[in-house]
Protein backbone atom coordinates (compact mmCIF):
# COMPACT_ATOMS: atom_id res chain seq x y z
CA UNK A 1 0.00 0.00 0.00
CA UNK A 2 1.35 3.43 -0.91
CA UNK A 3 1.90 5.75 1.94
CA UNK A 4 -1.22 7.70 3.17
CA UNK A 5 -1.37 11.20 3.54
CA UNK A 6 -2.97 12.56 6.11
CA UNK A 7 -5.82 15.34 5.21
CA UNK A 8 -9.01 16.95 6.24
CA UNK A 9 -11.76 15.96 4.48
CA UNK A 10 -11.99 19.29 2.65
CA UNK A 11 -8.54 18.97 1.43
CA UNK A 12 -9.24 15.52 0.26
CA UNK A 13 -12.42 16.73 -1.62
CA UNK A 14 -10.54 19.41 -3.29
CA UNK A 15 -7.22 17.34 -4.43
CA UNK A 16 -9.84 14.50 -5.77
CA UNK A 17 -11.55 16.72 -7.92
CA UNK A 18 -8.67 18.50 -9.76
CA UNK A 19 -7.22 14.79 -10.16
CA UNK A 20 -10.36 13.56 -11.30
CA UNK A 21 -10.08 16.24 -14.04
CA UNK A 22 -11.90 19.60 -12.73
CA UNK A 23 -10.51 22.58 -14.76
CA UNK A 24 -12.75 25.14 -13.53
CA UNK A 25 -13.63 25.73 -9.65
CA UNK A 26 -15.66 29.19 -8.13
CA UNK A 27 -16.71 29.37 -5.04
CA UNK A 28 -17.56 31.55 -1.72
CA UNK A 29 -16.12 31.36 1.57
CA UNK A 30 -18.08 29.87 3.97
CA UNK A 31 -17.44 27.98 7.38
CA UNK A 32 -16.95 24.75 7.43
CA UNK A 33 -15.72 24.74 3.51
CA UNK A 34 -13.16 27.60 3.70
CA UNK A 35 -10.56 25.45 3.79
CA UNK A 36 -11.41 23.39 1.03
CA UNK A 37 -11.54 27.05 -1.51
CA UNK A 38 -8.00 28.03 0.38
CA UNK A 39 -6.50 24.93 -0.73
CA UNK A 40 -8.20 25.37 -4.15
CA UNK A 41 -6.70 28.81 -4.24
CA UNK A 42 -3.38 28.09 -5.06
CA UNK A 43 -3.44 24.28 -6.43
CA UNK A 44 -5.55 25.16 -9.27
CA UNK A 45 -2.95 27.71 -10.20
CA UNK A 46 -0.72 25.61 -9.52
CA UNK A 47 -2.10 22.97 -12.25
CA UNK A 48 -3.20 25.89 -14.60
CA UNK A 49 -6.77 25.46 -14.07
CA UNK A 50 -9.04 28.24 -13.32
CA UNK A 51 -10.08 29.47 -9.90
CA UNK A 52 -12.23 32.02 -9.07
CA UNK A 53 -12.82 33.71 -5.63
CA UNK A 54 -16.86 34.78 -6.36
CA UNK A 55 -18.63 37.81 -5.17
CA UNK A 56 -21.37 35.73 -3.94
CA UNK A 57 -22.69 31.96 -4.20
CA UNK A 58 -25.11 33.04 -6.38
CA UNK A 59 -22.29 34.45 -8.72
CA UNK A 60 -20.04 31.34 -7.98
CA UNK A 61 -22.99 28.85 -9.17
CA UNK A 62 -23.75 30.43 -12.15
CA UNK A 63 -20.03 30.34 -13.44
CA UNK A 64 -19.74 27.08 -13.01
CA UNK A 65 -23.14 26.71 -15.15
CA UNK A 66 -21.38 28.94 -17.41
CA UNK A 67 -18.04 26.41 -17.44
CA UNK A 68 -20.05 23.42 -17.54
CA UNK A 69 -21.75 24.52 -20.79
CA UNK A 70 -18.93 25.71 -22.04
CA UNK A 71 -17.21 22.43 -21.84
CA UNK A 72 -15.37 22.63 -18.69
CA UNK A 73 -15.52 20.16 -15.32
CA UNK A 74 -17.12 22.43 -13.12
CA UNK A 75 -16.87 22.18 -9.75
CA UNK A 76 -18.28 24.58 -6.28
CA UNK A 77 -18.67 23.91 -2.55
CA UNK A 78 -20.47 25.28 0.04
CA UNK A 79 -22.15 25.00 3.92
CA UNK A 80 -25.43 26.10 5.15
CA UNK A 81 -27.34 28.83 4.47
CA UNK A 82 -25.17 29.68 1.37
CA UNK A 83 -27.11 26.47 -0.60
CA UNK A 84 -30.73 28.44 -0.81
CA UNK A 85 -28.59 31.18 -2.74
CA UNK A 86 -27.77 28.50 -5.22
CA UNK A 87 -30.83 26.93 -5.85
CA UNK A 88 -32.42 28.53 -8.94
CA UNK A 89 -29.02 27.89 -10.81
CA UNK A 90 -29.00 24.15 -9.45
CA UNK A 91 -32.48 23.90 -11.05
CA UNK A 92 -30.95 25.12 -14.30
CA UNK A 93 -27.90 22.63 -13.78
CA UNK A 94 -30.25 19.64 -13.85
CA UNK A 95 -32.88 20.56 -16.39
CA UNK A 96 -30.28 21.84 -19.24
CA UNK A 97 -28.22 18.33 -18.24
CA UNK A 98 -25.25 20.35 -17.71
CA UNK A 99 -22.00 17.95 -15.93
CA UNK A 100 -21.14 19.41 -12.43
CA UNK A 101 -20.40 18.67 -9.05
CA UNK A 102 -21.60 20.64 -6.05
CA UNK A 103 -20.33 19.50 -2.40
CA UNK A 104 -22.61 20.82 0.30
CA UNK A 105 -20.95 20.30 4.38
CA UNK A 106 -24.45 20.69 6.26
CA UNK A 107 -24.73 23.25 9.50
CA UNK A 108 -27.22 23.15 11.40
CA UNK A 109 -30.61 25.03 11.89
CA UNK A 110 -32.88 27.39 9.55
CA UNK A 111 -32.71 30.78 8.41
CA UNK A 112 -29.20 32.25 10.03
CA UNK A 113 -28.95 29.04 11.41
CA UNK A 114 -25.39 27.79 13.26
CA UNK A 115 -21.93 27.08 12.29
CA UNK A 116 -22.21 22.92 13.99
CA UNK A 117 -22.39 20.19 12.10
CA UNK A 118 -25.60 18.96 10.92
CA UNK A 119 -27.76 16.42 8.94
CA UNK A 120 -30.31 18.99 7.95
CA UNK A 121 -30.60 19.30 4.45
CA UNK A 122 -31.38 15.68 3.65
CA UNK A 123 -34.84 16.44 2.18
CA UNK A 124 -33.48 19.89 0.68
CA UNK A 125 -30.98 17.78 -0.93
CA UNK A 126 -33.19 14.78 -2.31
CA UNK A 127 -36.50 15.55 -3.14
CA UNK A 128 -36.06 18.19 -5.88
CA UNK A 129 -32.89 20.55 -6.74
CA UNK A 130 -34.95 24.14 -6.48
CA UNK A 131 -37.85 24.20 -8.30
CA UNK A 132 -39.28 21.92 -11.24
CA UNK A 133 -39.05 18.08 -9.59
CA UNK A 134 -35.26 17.44 -11.21
CA UNK A 135 -32.97 15.29 -9.31
CA UNK A 136 -29.21 15.43 -8.70
CA UNK A 137 -27.21 12.24 -8.09
CA UNK A 138 -26.82 12.64 -4.05
CA UNK A 139 -23.97 11.14 -2.07
CA UNK A 140 -23.05 10.88 1.58
CA UNK A 141 -19.47 10.18 2.27
CA UNK A 142 -18.72 8.15 5.72
CA UNK A 143 -15.30 9.16 6.31
CA UNK A 144 -12.10 11.51 4.40
CA UNK A 145 -11.27 8.65 2.14
CA UNK A 146 -14.63 8.03 1.09
CA UNK A 147 -15.15 11.53 0.92
CA UNK A 148 -11.89 11.79 -1.51
CA UNK A 149 -13.11 8.81 -3.72
CA UNK A 150 -16.63 9.91 -4.08
CA UNK A 151 -15.51 13.23 -5.27
CA UNK A 152 -12.92 11.56 -7.61
CA UNK A 153 -15.82 8.99 -9.10
CA UNK A 154 -18.47 12.28 -9.41
CA UNK A 155 -16.88 13.88 -12.39
CA UNK A 156 -16.90 10.55 -14.49
CA UNK A 157 -20.68 10.38 -13.32
CA UNK A 158 -21.74 13.83 -13.77
CA UNK A 159 -20.44 13.30 -17.58
CA UNK A 160 -21.83 9.82 -18.31
CA UNK A 161 -25.14 10.89 -17.19
CA UNK A 162 -25.15 14.17 -18.12
CA UNK A 163 -25.98 15.33 -14.60
CA UNK A 164 -25.06 17.47 -11.13
CA UNK A 165 -23.52 15.05 -8.61
CA UNK A 166 -24.12 16.33 -5.27
CA UNK A 167 -21.96 15.63 -2.46
CA UNK A 168 -24.23 16.42 1.19
CA UNK A 169 -21.75 15.86 4.11
CA UNK A 170 -21.06 17.53 7.29
CA UNK A 171 -18.19 18.69 9.25
CA UNK A 172 -17.23 15.10 10.97
CA UNK A 173 -16.13 14.64 7.50
CA UNK A 174 -15.06 18.56 5.94
CA UNK A 175 -12.51 18.96 9.40
CA UNK A 176 -11.72 15.66 10.37
CA UNK A 177 -8.36 14.96 9.88
CA UNK A 178 -7.26 11.12 8.79
CA UNK A 179 -4.95 8.96 6.84
CA UNK A 180 -5.82 9.53 2.86
CA UNK A 181 -4.59 7.61 -0.09
CA UNK A 182 -5.57 9.52 -3.44
CA UNK A 183 -6.46 8.46 -6.95
CA UNK A 184 -4.22 9.04 -9.91
CA UNK A 185 -4.40 12.42 -11.68
CA UNK A 186 -6.26 11.95 -14.72
CA UNK A 187 -4.47 13.64 -18.14
CA UNK A 188 -5.28 14.56 -21.69
CA UNK A 189 -9.13 14.36 -21.10
CA UNK A 190 -11.26 14.51 -24.15
CA UNK A 191 -13.36 17.69 -24.80
CA UNK A 192 -17.05 16.58 -23.53
CA UNK A 193 -19.44 16.20 -26.33
CA UNK A 194 -22.60 18.66 -26.40
CA UNK A 195 -20.36 21.21 -24.82
CA UNK A 196 -20.53 24.34 -26.65
CA UNK A 197 -16.89 24.50 -27.40
CA UNK A 198 -17.33 20.77 -28.50
CA UNK A 199 -17.14 18.74 -31.78
CA UNK A 200 -20.67 17.46 -31.73
CA UNK A 201 -22.46 20.21 -33.58
CA UNK A 202 -19.28 20.71 -35.99
CA UNK A 203 -17.00 22.82 -33.59
CA UNK A 204 -18.40 26.37 -34.47
CA UNK A 205 -21.74 26.28 -33.52
CA UNK A 206 -23.05 27.45 -30.41
CA UNK A 207 -25.73 25.69 -28.61
CA UNK A 208 -28.62 27.41 -25.85
CA UNK A 209 -27.62 25.18 -22.94
CA UNK A 210 -30.24 27.16 -20.59
CA UNK A 211 -33.34 26.07 -22.07
CA UNK A 212 -32.65 22.49 -23.84
CA UNK A 213 -35.84 22.68 -26.49
CA UNK A 214 -34.94 18.63 -27.03
CA UNK A 215 -35.79 18.87 -23.13
CA UNK A 216 -39.14 21.10 -23.08
CA UNK A 217 -41.79 18.18 -23.65
CA UNK A 218 -43.36 15.45 -21.65
CA UNK A 219 -41.03 13.47 -23.44
CA UNK A 220 -37.95 15.22 -21.79
CA UNK A 221 -39.41 14.97 -18.84
CA UNK A 222 -40.09 10.83 -19.36
CA UNK A 223 -36.15 10.62 -20.23
CA UNK A 224 -35.28 12.25 -16.96
CA UNK A 225 -37.73 10.07 -15.45
CA UNK A 226 -36.20 6.89 -17.14
CA UNK A 227 -32.84 8.10 -15.84
CA UNK A 228 -33.96 7.99 -12.19
CA UNK A 229 -35.05 4.94 -12.97
CA UNK A 230 -31.42 3.38 -14.33
CA UNK A 231 -30.14 5.31 -10.98
CA UNK A 232 -32.39 3.34 -9.06
CA UNK A 233 -31.44 -0.32 -10.53
CA UNK A 234 -27.88 0.28 -11.11
CA UNK A 235 -26.24 3.19 -9.48
CA UNK A 236 -27.78 2.61 -5.52
CA UNK A 237 -24.66 2.45 -2.70
CA UNK A 238 -24.87 1.37 0.25
CA UNK A 239 -22.45 -0.08 3.26
CA UNK A 240 -23.31 -3.27 5.60
CA UNK A 241 -21.32 -3.10 8.67
CA UNK A 242 -22.50 -6.02 10.99
CA UNK A 243 -25.08 -7.18 8.97
CA UNK A 244 -25.15 -11.09 8.24
CA UNK A 245 -27.40 -11.92 11.54
CA UNK A 246 -28.40 -8.95 12.46
CA UNK A 247 -32.10 -8.05 14.20
CA UNK A 248 -31.70 -4.91 15.29
CA UNK A 249 -30.33 -2.38 12.44
CA UNK A 250 -29.78 0.97 12.98
CA UNK A 251 -29.80 2.76 9.57
CA UNK A 252 -27.61 6.27 9.20
CA UNK A 253 -25.62 7.97 7.06
CA UNK A 254 -22.62 10.21 7.42
CA UNK A 255 -21.53 11.36 10.86
CA UNK A 256 -24.21 9.94 12.44
CA UNK A 257 -23.16 6.80 11.28
CA UNK A 258 -19.41 7.39 12.37
CA UNK A 259 -21.13 7.99 15.71
CA UNK A 260 -22.91 4.56 15.81
CA UNK A 261 -20.01 2.19 14.09
CA UNK A 262 -18.50 1.85 17.70
CA UNK A 263 -22.17 1.75 19.27
CA UNK A 264 -22.36 -1.86 16.75
CA UNK A 265 -19.78 -3.09 18.30
CA UNK A 266 -20.32 -2.53 21.76
CA UNK A 267 -23.50 -4.16 21.77
CA UNK A 268 -22.59 -7.15 19.49
CA UNK A 269 -19.88 -7.52 22.47
CA UNK A 270 -22.92 -7.65 24.93
CA UNK A 271 -24.61 -10.45 22.52
CA UNK A 272 -27.05 -8.03 20.84
CA UNK A 273 -27.54 -8.51 16.94
CA UNK A 274 -26.97 -5.67 15.93
CA UNK A 275 -25.65 -3.60 12.70
CA UNK A 276 -25.89 -1.08 10.51
CA UNK A 277 -27.02 -0.45 7.13
CA UNK A 278 -25.48 2.97 5.53
CA UNK A 279 -26.87 4.51 2.45
CA UNK A 280 -24.17 6.34 0.79
CA UNK A 281 -26.28 7.62 -2.36
CA UNK A 282 -29.22 9.46 -0.84
CA UNK A 283 -31.01 9.72 -3.96
CA UNK A 284 -31.80 7.60 -5.71
CA UNK A 285 -32.24 6.30 -1.78
CA UNK A 286 -31.25 2.16 -1.08
CA UNK A 287 -35.31 1.68 -1.23
CA UNK A 288 -35.30 -1.99 -2.47
CA UNK A 289 -32.56 -3.34 -0.23
CA UNK A 290 -34.69 -1.75 3.16
CA UNK A 291 -37.37 -2.94 1.87
CA UNK A 292 -35.59 -6.18 1.56
CA UNK A 293 -35.06 -6.38 5.58
CA UNK A 294 -38.08 -8.42 7.11
CA UNK A 295 -37.06 -11.63 4.66
CA UNK A 296 -33.42 -11.32 6.33
CA UNK A 297 -34.66 -12.12 9.69
CA UNK A 298 -34.37 -8.40 10.77
CA UNK A 299 -36.83 -7.40 13.55
CA UNK A 300 -36.64 -3.81 14.32
CA UNK A 301 -34.74 -0.46 12.29
CA UNK A 302 -33.42 2.25 14.21
CA UNK A 303 -33.00 5.53 12.32
CA UNK A 304 -30.32 7.67 13.91
CA UNK A 305 -29.62 11.14 12.31
CA UNK A 306 -29.13 14.98 13.21
CA UNK A 307 -31.71 16.39 12.29
CA UNK A 308 -35.18 17.59 13.95
CA UNK A 309 -37.72 16.96 12.92
CA UNK A 310 -36.05 13.84 11.53
CA UNK A 311 -35.88 13.27 7.90
CA UNK A 312 -34.31 10.16 6.27
CA UNK A 313 -37.13 8.08 8.48
CA UNK A 314 -39.70 9.64 6.22
CA UNK A 315 -37.54 7.10 3.48
CA UNK A 316 -36.98 4.84 5.44
CA UNK A 317 -40.25 4.60 6.69
CA UNK A 318 -41.41 4.90 2.88
CA UNK A 319 -38.93 2.02 2.24
CA UNK A 320 -40.45 -0.64 5.16
CA UNK A 321 -43.78 0.10 3.86
CA UNK A 322 -44.77 -0.73 7.99
CA UNK A 323 -43.14 -4.33 7.57
CA UNK A 324 -40.88 -3.80 10.80
CA UNK A 325 -40.76 -1.49 14.29
CA UNK A 326 -39.35 1.63 13.15
CA UNK A 327 -37.55 3.69 15.76
CA UNK A 328 -35.69 6.86 15.64
CA UNK A 329 -32.93 8.66 17.57
CA UNK A 330 -31.76 12.21 16.28
CA UNK A 331 -30.99 15.70 17.66
CA UNK A 332 -30.07 19.10 16.08
CA UNK A 333 -28.12 22.07 17.12
CA UNK A 334 -25.06 22.07 19.33
CA UNK A 335 -26.35 18.93 20.83
CA UNK A 336 -25.31 15.79 18.78
CA UNK A 337 -25.68 11.98 19.82
CA UNK A 338 -22.80 9.90 21.21
CA UNK A 339 -21.98 6.62 20.60
CA UNK A 340 -22.84 6.01 24.46
CA UNK A 341 -26.40 7.17 23.21
CA UNK A 342 -26.72 5.09 20.52
CA UNK A 343 -25.65 2.18 22.89
CA UNK A 344 -28.49 2.65 25.43
CA UNK A 345 -31.31 3.42 22.85
CA UNK A 346 -30.06 -0.12 20.81
CA UNK A 347 -30.47 -1.53 24.34
CA UNK A 348 -34.02 -0.09 24.33
CA UNK A 349 -34.68 -1.23 21.19
CA UNK A 350 -33.06 -5.19 22.28
CA UNK A 351 -35.35 -4.83 25.15
CA UNK A 352 -38.44 -4.42 23.23
CA UNK A 353 -38.41 -6.89 19.97
CA UNK B 1 -5.70 -0.67 20.80
CA UNK B 2 -7.19 2.11 20.65
CA UNK B 3 -6.32 5.18 22.22
CA UNK B 4 -8.07 8.70 23.05
CA UNK B 5 -7.14 12.14 23.70
CA UNK B 6 -8.28 15.87 24.11
CA UNK B 7 -6.60 18.14 24.28
CA UNK B 8 -8.02 21.88 25.06
CA UNK B 9 -6.82 24.86 25.95
CA UNK B 10 -7.33 28.94 25.15
CA UNK B 11 -6.80 29.95 21.16
CA UNK B 12 -2.91 30.78 20.72
CA UNK B 13 -1.57 28.43 22.75
CA UNK B 14 -1.14 26.01 19.30
CA UNK B 15 -3.98 22.82 20.99
CA UNK B 16 -4.73 22.82 17.31
CA UNK B 17 -1.60 22.42 16.34
CA UNK B 18 -0.20 19.69 19.11
CA UNK B 19 -3.04 17.29 17.94
CA UNK B 20 -2.14 17.34 14.24
CA UNK B 21 1.42 17.03 15.19
CA UNK B 22 0.26 13.99 17.14
CA UNK B 23 -1.76 12.58 14.35
CA UNK B 24 0.92 13.53 11.70
CA UNK B 25 3.27 11.20 14.14
CA UNK B 26 0.96 8.69 14.50
CA UNK B 27 0.23 8.32 10.57
CA UNK B 28 4.12 8.27 10.32
CA UNK B 29 3.75 5.12 12.35
CA UNK B 30 1.11 3.71 9.27
CA UNK B 31 -1.00 3.69 12.58
CA UNK B 32 -5.08 4.58 11.65
CA UNK B 33 -5.74 8.14 13.42
CA UNK B 34 -8.42 10.94 13.11
CA UNK B 35 -8.03 14.63 14.23
CA UNK B 36 -11.00 16.19 14.89
CA UNK B 37 -10.50 20.01 15.58
CA UNK B 38 -13.24 22.49 18.12
CA UNK B 39 -12.86 25.98 18.48
CA UNK B 40 -14.54 29.25 18.28
CA UNK B 41 -14.66 32.31 16.08
CA UNK B 42 -11.89 33.55 17.79
CA UNK B 43 -8.44 33.01 16.58
CA UNK B 44 -6.80 33.94 19.75
CA UNK B 45 -8.52 34.12 23.17
CA UNK B 46 -11.22 31.87 22.49
CA UNK B 47 -11.77 28.11 23.45
CA UNK B 48 -9.47 25.40 21.66
CA UNK B 49 -9.95 22.04 21.97
CA UNK B 50 -9.24 19.12 19.54
CA UNK B 51 -9.55 15.31 20.03
CA UNK B 52 -6.72 12.57 18.41
CA UNK B 53 -7.72 9.00 18.21
CA UNK B 54 -4.58 6.43 17.39
CA UNK B 55 -5.66 2.97 16.75
CA UNK B 56 -4.83 -0.44 14.98
CA UNK B 57 -8.24 -0.63 13.33
CA UNK B 58 -10.99 1.04 12.11
CA UNK B 59 -11.84 4.13 14.36
CA UNK B 60 -15.36 4.73 14.92
CA UNK B 61 -16.40 8.29 16.14
CA UNK B 62 -13.38 10.82 15.68
CA UNK B 63 -15.26 12.59 19.25
CA UNK B 64 -15.85 10.78 22.40
CA UNK B 65 -17.40 11.59 25.22
CA UNK B 66 -14.98 9.53 27.38
CA UNK B 67 -10.95 9.52 26.73
CA UNK B 68 -7.41 8.10 27.66
CA UNK B 69 -5.78 11.19 28.22
CA UNK B 70 -6.76 14.62 28.60
CA UNK B 71 -4.55 17.47 28.54
CA UNK B 72 -5.62 20.56 30.17
CA UNK B 73 -3.85 23.48 28.69
CA UNK B 74 -5.58 25.90 31.03
CA UNK B 75 -7.97 25.84 34.13
CA UNK B 76 -11.06 26.48 31.82
CA UNK B 77 -10.08 23.16 30.21
CA UNK B 78 -9.26 21.66 33.43
CA UNK B 79 -13.15 22.67 34.59
CA UNK B 80 -14.57 21.68 31.64
CA UNK B 81 -12.65 18.16 30.61
CA UNK B 82 -12.07 16.89 34.12
CA UNK B 83 -15.10 14.43 34.26
CA UNK B 84 -14.36 13.25 30.92
CA UNK B 85 -11.23 11.29 31.96
CA UNK B 86 -12.11 7.41 31.61
CA UNK B 87 -11.99 5.72 35.09
CA UNK B 88 -8.22 4.78 35.28
CA UNK B 89 -7.08 7.76 32.63
CA UNK B 90 -4.79 10.44 32.99
CA UNK B 91 -5.38 13.95 33.07
CA UNK B 92 -2.43 15.94 31.95
CA UNK B 93 -2.48 19.89 33.61
CA UNK B 94 -0.03 22.51 32.32
CA UNK B 95 0.61 23.79 35.71
CA UNK B 96 2.50 26.95 34.77
CA UNK B 97 -1.51 27.77 34.45
CA UNK B 98 -3.39 25.02 35.92
CA UNK B 99 -2.42 23.88 39.55
CA UNK B 100 -5.89 22.71 40.96
CA UNK B 101 -5.48 19.28 42.20
CA UNK B 102 -8.75 16.76 41.24
CA UNK B 103 -11.13 15.47 43.29
CA UNK B 104 -11.34 12.23 41.25
CA UNK B 105 -9.27 9.46 43.25
CA UNK B 106 -9.73 6.86 39.83
CA UNK B 107 -7.55 9.02 37.54
CA UNK B 108 -4.28 9.94 37.87
CA UNK B 109 -3.27 13.85 37.41
CA UNK B 110 0.34 14.85 36.07
CA UNK B 111 1.71 18.07 36.17
CA UNK B 112 3.92 19.97 33.64
CA UNK B 113 5.10 23.39 33.70
CA UNK B 114 4.80 23.69 30.14
CA UNK B 115 4.91 27.55 30.08
CA UNK B 116 7.80 27.71 32.14
CA UNK B 117 9.66 25.13 30.36
CA UNK B 118 8.68 26.82 26.46
CA UNK B 119 10.23 29.80 28.03
CA UNK B 120 13.19 27.84 29.54
CA UNK B 121 13.29 26.90 25.42
CA UNK B 122 13.13 30.17 24.27
CA UNK B 123 9.68 30.98 23.76
CA UNK B 124 6.61 30.86 25.76
CA UNK B 125 5.15 29.85 22.22
CA UNK B 126 6.80 26.53 22.44
CA UNK B 127 4.59 25.09 25.37
CA UNK B 128 2.84 23.20 23.05
CA UNK B 129 6.40 21.48 21.59
CA UNK B 130 6.93 21.16 25.14
CA UNK B 131 3.81 19.26 25.48
CA UNK B 132 4.28 17.08 22.38
CA UNK B 133 7.82 16.21 23.86
CA UNK B 134 6.29 14.64 27.32
CA UNK B 135 3.82 12.94 25.36
CA UNK B 136 5.74 11.08 23.01
CA UNK B 137 8.60 9.90 25.44
CA UNK B 138 5.63 8.21 27.48
CA UNK B 139 5.46 6.21 24.74
CA UNK B 140 2.26 4.70 25.18
CA UNK B 141 0.55 6.95 22.03
CA UNK B 142 3.33 7.61 19.70
CA UNK B 143 6.83 7.07 19.59
CA UNK B 144 9.84 9.77 20.70
CA UNK B 145 11.58 10.13 17.69
CA UNK B 146 9.04 10.21 15.00
CA UNK B 147 7.24 12.40 17.04
CA UNK B 148 10.80 14.79 17.07
CA UNK B 149 10.93 14.43 12.79
CA UNK B 150 7.38 15.93 12.52
CA UNK B 151 8.34 18.73 14.69
CA UNK B 152 11.33 19.22 12.39
CA UNK B 153 9.73 18.66 9.22
CA UNK B 154 6.16 20.41 9.95
CA UNK B 155 7.33 23.76 12.23
CA UNK B 156 9.65 26.16 11.62
CA UNK B 157 12.60 25.46 9.46
CA UNK B 158 14.35 28.47 10.22
CA UNK B 159 17.69 27.54 12.52
CA UNK B 160 16.93 30.11 15.42
CA UNK B 161 13.08 28.11 15.26
CA UNK B 162 14.44 24.79 14.89
CA UNK B 163 16.94 24.72 17.46
CA UNK B 164 14.12 26.36 19.87
CA UNK B 165 11.58 23.52 19.16
CA UNK B 166 14.61 20.55 19.52
CA UNK B 167 14.98 22.09 23.33
CA UNK B 168 11.51 22.92 23.99
CA UNK B 169 10.79 19.12 23.24
CA UNK B 170 13.59 17.75 24.80
CA UNK B 171 12.58 19.49 27.90
CA UNK B 172 9.12 18.11 27.77
CA UNK B 173 10.31 14.77 26.79
CA UNK B 174 12.28 14.87 30.49
CA UNK B 175 9.65 15.42 32.38
CA UNK B 176 7.81 12.16 31.29
CA UNK B 177 8.55 8.93 32.66
CA UNK B 178 8.36 6.10 30.41
CA UNK B 179 5.35 3.70 30.63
Amino acid sequence: MAKRELMSGNVAMAESAIRAGCNFFASYPITPQTTLLEYMSTRMFEVGREFIQAESEIGAINMVMGAAAAGGRAFTATAGMAVSLMMETLSYLCAAKLPSVVVNIQRTGAGAGGITSSQTDFHYATKSMGHGGLHAYVLSPGDVQEAADLVYDAFAFAEKYQCLVYILTDAMVAQVMEPVELKPMLENLPVREGSAQGSALGGTKRINTINRTDLRSLEGYRSFEAMYDTWQREEVRYEEYRMEDAEIVLVATGMSARIARGAIDTLRAEGVKAGMFRPITLYPFPTQQIRGFAQRGIKAVLDAEVAVPAQMIDDVDHALQGSLPLYKIDCTWNTVFTTEDIEKKLREVAQEV
Amino acid sequence: MEKTILIGGFGGQGVQTLGKLLAYTANEEEKRVTFAPAYGGEMRGGTSNCTVIISDSQIGSPTRQMLDIVVAMNVESFQKFEARVKPGGLLICNSSLVTQKTARTDITQLFLPANALAEEAGSDKTLNVVMLGFLSARGDLVGRSAAEAVVAEKLGKKEKFRAMNEKAFALGAAQAVAV
